[in-house]
């Protein structure tokens, strides 16, 4: 419980610090394109990078409160006692998927690694590596949320 | 392939998996049994897609939302509604689709519109005795202007943008949007 809140925090202020960059560099850019007529060559670039790591950092952050968008018309109809399964049920494909982006998403970025980026001149693997820690990120939540759905119900199990 | 696809995607959707996980696990299953195209494309393509210059514009109008709400402009817009049409019948029901209106023309988001829009005028509403859930219904209704008011329409120009080659009336409607 306590590990969890200190994940969930962690997480919360990296994604608060990446997103004040970001909006700080497109901020600096504007102004540098229009009033000092002399606009930055990596500001862009950096700012879609640091827009993706964002994006898939706060994923995690989504599926911990379970607020990622679904049709919850048909399933909410569903008698009670089956909206555990239906909740774990969805949880262990995300784990499919997610296992698989992490996999795949790691040997995308291992080959990337040597490729300078267009703009800065870094390694690609900067941005590429923001698939498989996102979705690694990810996983580990679903993996919490299967974990406290199933608890929850042995004890209540219990209780009766 | 194509059938795969299709039917794996209907039925994530009804089990209620979120959306964005239907759409990865779909192509990934209708991938698996094709086989010829290599699967490393889906980590490719997830990342490409999130790596747009405009995609960008989006959490920066949520953000320019909620400074608005924090800010009181999102206070003022509600207020200078309420004298236009607070008097008629349903009155804040009124002042909420025009404060929608003129928020839309600002921000250009829904999620932002609603958050800022609803988190002032859904309390009023009930405190003046109207139904809870009537209160939520129009302030969603009203807040989907939000991505087709002009000046801002950044997810509308993403939508067609494919097509804008092909065809002369996305075009019509997208040049038209922006000038």
């Amino acid at each position: 419980m306590n590990l969890k809140k200190i994940a969930q925090n962690s997480l919360e202020y990296t994604i608060a610090g990446l997103f004040t960059v970001f909006v700080v560099i497109t901020f600096a850019q504007v102004i540098a394109r229009y009033v000092f007529n002399a606009p930055f060559t990596w500001s862009e670039e950096l700012a879609r990078y640091l827009f993706v790591w964002t994006v898939m950092l706060a994923g995690g952050l989504g599926i911990q409160r379970g607020v990622h968008i679904g049709v919850d018309l048909l399933t909410e109809k569903l008698p009670a006692r089956f909206q555990g399964a239906i909740v774990v049920i969805n949880h262990l494909l995300m784990v499919v998927f997610l296992l698989f982006l992490s996999i795949k998403g790691f040997s995308m970025a291992m080959i990337n690694l040597a490729t300078p980026s267009p703009a800065m001149q870094v390694s690609l693997g900067w941005a590429y590596f923001s698939i498989p820690i996102g979705a690694l990120v990810m996983l580990i939540f679903s993996l919490g949320k299967i974990y406290e759905v199933v608890g929850r119900k042995s004890i209540v199990g219990g209780g009766k | 392939m194509l059938l795969i696809l299709f039917v794996s995607f209907s039925i994530l959707l009804i089990i209620g998996t979120p959306v964005a996980f239907s759409m990865g696990l779909a192509s990934l299953f209708a991938l698996l049994q094709n086989g010829r195209i290599p699967i490393e494309l889906i980590p490719q393509r997830f990342f490409t897609s999130m790596d747009s210059f405009s995609l960008m514009a989006i959490p920066l109008f949520v953000l320019a939302g909620e400074l608005m709400n924090n800010g009181g402009i999102t206070r003022r817009i509600v207020k200078f509604s309420s004298t236009l049409v607070g008097h008629l019948r349903g009155g804040f029901a009124q002042v909420t689709v025009l404060a929608s209106m003129i928020f839309a023309g600002i921000s250009g988001s829904a999620a932002a519109d609603a958050s800022a829009i609803g988190s002032v005028l859904i309390p009023t509403m009930v405190e003046a005795g109207y139904d809870k859930d009537y209160a939520v219904a129009v302030v969603a209704c009203s807040s989907t202007m939000g991505p087709i008011i002009p000046p801002c329409k950044i997810e509308l120009g993403l939508m067609v943008q494919t097509q804008l080659e092909r065809s002369l009336i996305t075009y019509t409607i997208l040049f038209r949007s922006i000038s």
